[in-house]
């Protein structure tokens, strides 16, 4: 079985997508669980045990609805708007380093779709394209509310995506790279001392910049206390009210997916990606004590490092909807107040702190 | 004879160190530095999936569902009351100029991009030539932040 | 180099002295920046500066002398912005920020070095020019004038960057001293074509900025539609460094393609002169007839410029920034009582300077003075400005130009003495009131009336310095 190197990234690929698809599917059961917990309700229970086949109940409800087109819409952008909305959200996981290398014998599987130099620039280039979607669905609908919903979306994600760019070039500054891949392993300690581990990450040196960014992270994905472009209490469902069937599921899923996205790259960039406290030692106590092989304990430590990394970007998906059952919604002008006033003259700041930082050779 | 440890501790912090500087060696198995353009190619092949798995969606959901039309069903929705002209109505000038200030500042942050990553290399003149940048980038925007681009109860 | 850092600083400064409570500020504090920017630019006079930027930049003398030009033209314009003053204008300070940016665009057009510094210096310019020409925002006149001026701008705009683009096609070069190296010996002849198209385009691009015939055909109607003080300055800094760029370029970078651009700049200055002169001659308002003139003026440095045949110094070079400063002056001058006259009497054609003889003898006495330099009569610095241009054209030969330039400044004295017969010999309105100057426009109107006649008298002083 001799499988040349991109067939092997093709399955990751695949598999990537897939894993990306069923966390999407199944955040809306645990947005669900979660509601339920944090209002002291049950919460689904009747779709299979614990009501885990919920989402498929809802994916087959999703399908079998109608298929409506409001009266002076423009079809073909009403139907390009969801589509966009999911390609963009569906490509930009290809780039995150959900684990180390796996070595078979002679094959080396790098669990990363793609390992780019740009990584960074290329999941931005994909968020940003997303709000097209919302614009293009919003105004296709011919709906006043709808329209509303997607300029609000637009100018939100532009207002956002500069502060969140801005956090973004403190961690830049300090890696030198754009490859995400490469950040993750400047997050690997050195030091002797195993609390290092968790110190190096990239979250103890930009506390600010993390803030900054998860705040951002928030708007970007349209979630409460953000979620003005769908605000059902002013605009009944913002950019998809026309919306219905599956062209009405992509956006919902676009949403998860973009959920799940940001939380995979707060992890990997501010909380180390797949490393984990005392891998070293673990590796270490693998090797000499129970007499595996070097390949096969880093395999093991790879794998845990997938798991970990899952874990992190989990609970990032936890906050998510902690927030969103904890916060109120933002008025529109304290939204932008925030994004303008706020974040971008702090990210800024951040920024002369971290070069300042360097030159002087505080932070290495 | 080997010559004896200081202490227990310190021999544990040197093994440490050995060990560790190891396994960051080896976890440093990056991929060929240069790249071509083929290593795009699996964005090609998640393309094709998104797009796949789209196109499967709003297919099967357009053979399956339910069709039943009417004037009055067709109209966009205005909270149950008739719904009223165009809705492509102007905007608000207001997010006119937030997209403007987004184009100014979108390209001043990607300025920075090439910046942050040679921080480096460029040492304290491009520290330096960066401060005066943002100097100008931030004087720019107070005075879009005073002129009252934010205020959004005035007209 | 100090003076476009200092007015970038000082137009970000003016920006926020806007957020101050009176305006009342802002006009001396613009000027006395203005002033500081300057004295700033002479302290640069015969001191040898190294190419800045990789040598996209240069500071010698010649940077320095069209500086003072610029900068000098907008000192002695600012006073007449008063009436936004009076009338609490809320966006002042942006007008003269603007006014300061595009001085900086002006600076880097007269020193670039390298073709993309001119590009960014003619967009800088014309940028904030765009604007001013709209800034009465409830004025469709304006709002036409700015339209066209922008469309017709960006037009020529993008011929010239085409130009610059198949001249670097050509040449594999930007800069200015290796594309003459790379022009006078071409190491592929089968690149000529390509050349030649280029210059051309960039001739035609910067025609369109000086308003040269056969591309002057915007300049009346954004003349007449912008408000009157931004048209002094259009008509003044973005001629002379207009000017500035184009000699450079042409002797700088192309004199090995002399063959090539000589007749064609020949023609475009009998043309310009023979349209700008006729222009001016029929039309009716003040302010049109202006509009026509300045065509006919850059038709004279046209001249200039053929008379140069590839020289940064000597005589053709210091006629045109003899020329340049002249012109400046008058025209400010002109363009300034005119805005006085056209504030108070609502009305811009030549019936509005009816009886100002009597009514506003300084105003009249100035608004003489810089006909009389336009027109070319001698005690007036236009008088030298011509005698330069064309004494050194008819040195290197080209007498028939010569003669036909005189011919239209024959034609030139007719529309400009018609401001005086209408100041001097027609009566004013009844009941017209004297037109309201405050003592700094009244300092003002002496300073360029006594530099006309100053320049006419003893030009020596400034007429050899390149």
């Amino acid at each position: 079985m001799d499988f040349p190197p991109l067939a092997w990234q093709g399955l990751v690929v695949l598999v990537v997508f897939g894993v990306s698809l069923l966390i999407a599917t199944y955040s809306t059961y645990a947005e669900r669980v979660i509601a339920a917990f944090l209002q002291d309700r049950v919460g689904p229970d009747r779709a299979g045990p614990f009501g885990l086949l919920q989402p498929l109940a809802d994916a087959v409800k999703l399908f079998t609805k109608e298929e409506f087109f409001p009266a002076g819409a423009n079809r073909a952008l009403f139907v390009f708007g969801p589509c966009l909305a999911m390609v963009t959200a569906l490509m930009s996981s290809a780039v995150i380093p959900f684990g180390n290398v796996l070595q078979f014998g002679e094959t080396a599987i790098h669990l990363q779709g793609i390992e780019i130099n740009v990584g960074m620039l290329y999941v931005f280039g994909m968020v940003s394209l997303g709000v097209y979607g919302i614009m293009i669905g919003g105004w296709a609908s011919n709906n006043k509310f709808s329209l509303l919903g997607a300029i609000r979306a637009a100018s939100q994600n532009i207002s956002y995506e500069i502060a969140m760019g801005l956090a973004l070039i403190a961690v830049l500054m300090m890696s030198g790279t754009l490859s995400l891949r490469e950040i993750t392993f400047q997050q690997v300690s050195d030091a002797p001392f195993v609390w290092q581990d968790i110190f190096n990450w990239n979250v103890m040196k930009q506390p600010l910049g993390f803030i900054i960014f998860i705040v951002c992270a928030f708007a970007e994905t349209n979630r409460t206390p953000f979620d003005l472009p769908e605000c059902e209490t002013e605009l009944i469902g913002g950019y998809h009210t026309e919306y219905s069937s599956m062209k009405m599921g992509l956006y919902l899923f676009a949403e998860y997916i973009n959920v799940f996205v940001a939380s995979a790259v707060m992890s990997v960039l501010y909380f180390g990606g797949f490393n984990f406290p005392f891998q070293a030692e673990l590796r270490n106590w693998l090797v000499s004590s129970q007499g595996l092989e070097l390949v096969t304990a880093q395999n093991i430590i790879t794998i845990l490092g997938l798991v970990g990394l899952f874990a992190k970007i989990f609970s990032f998906i936890f906050f998510f909807m902690w927030v969103r059952w904890t916060l109120p919604r933002f008025r529109y002008d304290q939204l932008m107040r925030l994004g303008w006033t706020i974040l971008i003259p702090l990210a800024i700041f951040n920024i002369m702190l971290t070069g300042g930082l360097i030159t002087f050779g505080v932070i290495k | 004879m080997r010559p004896k440890p200081v202490g227990a501790t310190f021999a544990l912090q040197r093994l440490l160190v050995l060990l560790r500087s190891n396994l960051t060696a080896m976890l440093l198995v990056l991929p060929a530095a240069n790249y071509q353009p083929s290593d795009y190619l699996p964005i090609l092949i998640q393309f094709g999936l998104a797009l796949a798995f789209v196109a499967f969606a709003m297919i099967v959901s357009h053979l399956v569902g339910p069709k039943r039309n009417s004037t009055v069903k067709d109209a966009s929705f205005e909270c149950g009351i008739e719904s009223v002209g165009n809705a492509r109505t102007p905007i608000s000038v207001k997010y006119f100029l937030t997209a403007i200030v987004f184009v100014l500042f979108d390209v001043e942050v990607i300025f920075m991009y090439p910046w942050a990553v040679n921080f480096r290399a460029l040492g304290n003149d491009g520290f330096i030539a960066m401060i005066l940048f943002m100097f100008f980038l931030l004087a720019g925007f107070a005075y879009i932040i005073k002129k009252g681009i934010l205020r959004w109860n005035e007209a | 180099m100090t003076s476009i850092i200092l007015l970038s600083i000082f137009g970000i400064l003016n920006l926020f002295m806007g957020f101050m409570r009176s305006n009342k500020v802002l006009l001396p504090g613009a000027m006395l920046l203005l002033l500081a920017v300057f004295g700033a630019n002479l302290a640069d006079w015969n001191v040898v500066h190294a190419p800045y930027f990789n040598n996209m930049l240069v500071v010698d003398n010649y940077t320095v002398a069209f500086t003072g030009i610029v900068v000098l033209t907008t000192i002695v314009l600012l006073p007449f912005s008063r009436s936004y003053v009076v009338a609490g204008e809320t966006n002042l300070a942006e007008y003269y920020a603007l006014l300061l940016f595009s001085l900086v665009g002006a600076v880097m057009m007269i020193g670039y070095n390298h073709l993309i510094m001119l590009f960014v210096g003619i967009e800088i310019l014309s940028i904030s020019m765009y604007v001013l020409a709209g800034s009465s925002k409830r004025d469709s006149r304006s709002n036409e004038a700015a339209l066209k001026y922008f469309l017709m701008g960006a037009f020529a705009t993008g011929i010239l960057l085409f130009g610059i683009a198949l001249l670097y096609g050509a040449t594999g070069t930007f800069v200015l001293s290796d594309l003459a190296g790379a022009v006078a010996a071409p190491e592929n002849a089968s690149l000529q074509p390509m050349l030649y198209i280029g210059i051309l385009m960039m001739i035609i691009g910067i025609g369109f900025k000086v308003s040269a015939a056969p591309f002057h055909f915007w300049t009346p109607d954004v003349y007449e539609g912008t408000p009157t003080f931004f048209t002094a300055f259009m008509s003044t800094v973005v001629k002379t460094a207009g000017f500035a760029a184009f000699l450079k370029l042409l002797a700088v970078a192309l004199p090995g393609a002399q063959g090539f651009w000589l007749p064609t700049i020949q023609a475009m200055c009998a043309l310009t002169l023979l349209l700008g002169n006729v222009g001016a001659a029929v039309q009716t308002s003040t302010k049109r007839m202006l509009a026509y003139s300045s065509v006919s003026h850059a038709g004279y440095l046209l001249i200039g410029l053929v008379a140069s045949r590839g020289n940064l110094t000597g005589d053709a070079a210091s006629g045109i920034f003899f020329y340049s400063l002249a012109y400046s002056i008058a025209t400010i001058a002109a363009f300034g009582v005119l805005k006085l006259v056209a504030d108070h009497r609502q009305r811009d054609d030549y019936a509005a300077l009816n009886g100002l003889g009597k009514t506003n003898p300084l105003l009249a006495f100035s608004m003489t003075v810089a006909m009389l330099s336009l027109a070319g009569i001698p005690l007036t610095g236009g008088f030298f400005g011509k005698f330069f241009l064309l004494a050194a054209a008819a040195g290197q030969g080209y007498i028939g130009l010569v003669v036909f330039a005189v011919i239209m400044s024959m034609v030139g004295l007719y529309y400009y003495l018609r401001p005086l017969i209408a100041m001097y010999l027609r009566p004013a309105e009844e009941g017209a009131t004297p037109v309201p100057v405050d003592g700094i426009q009244t300092a003002t109107l002496a300073l360029l009336a006594l530099l006309s006649i100053v320049l006419g008298i003893v030009p020596g002083f400034l007429s050899g310095i390149l």
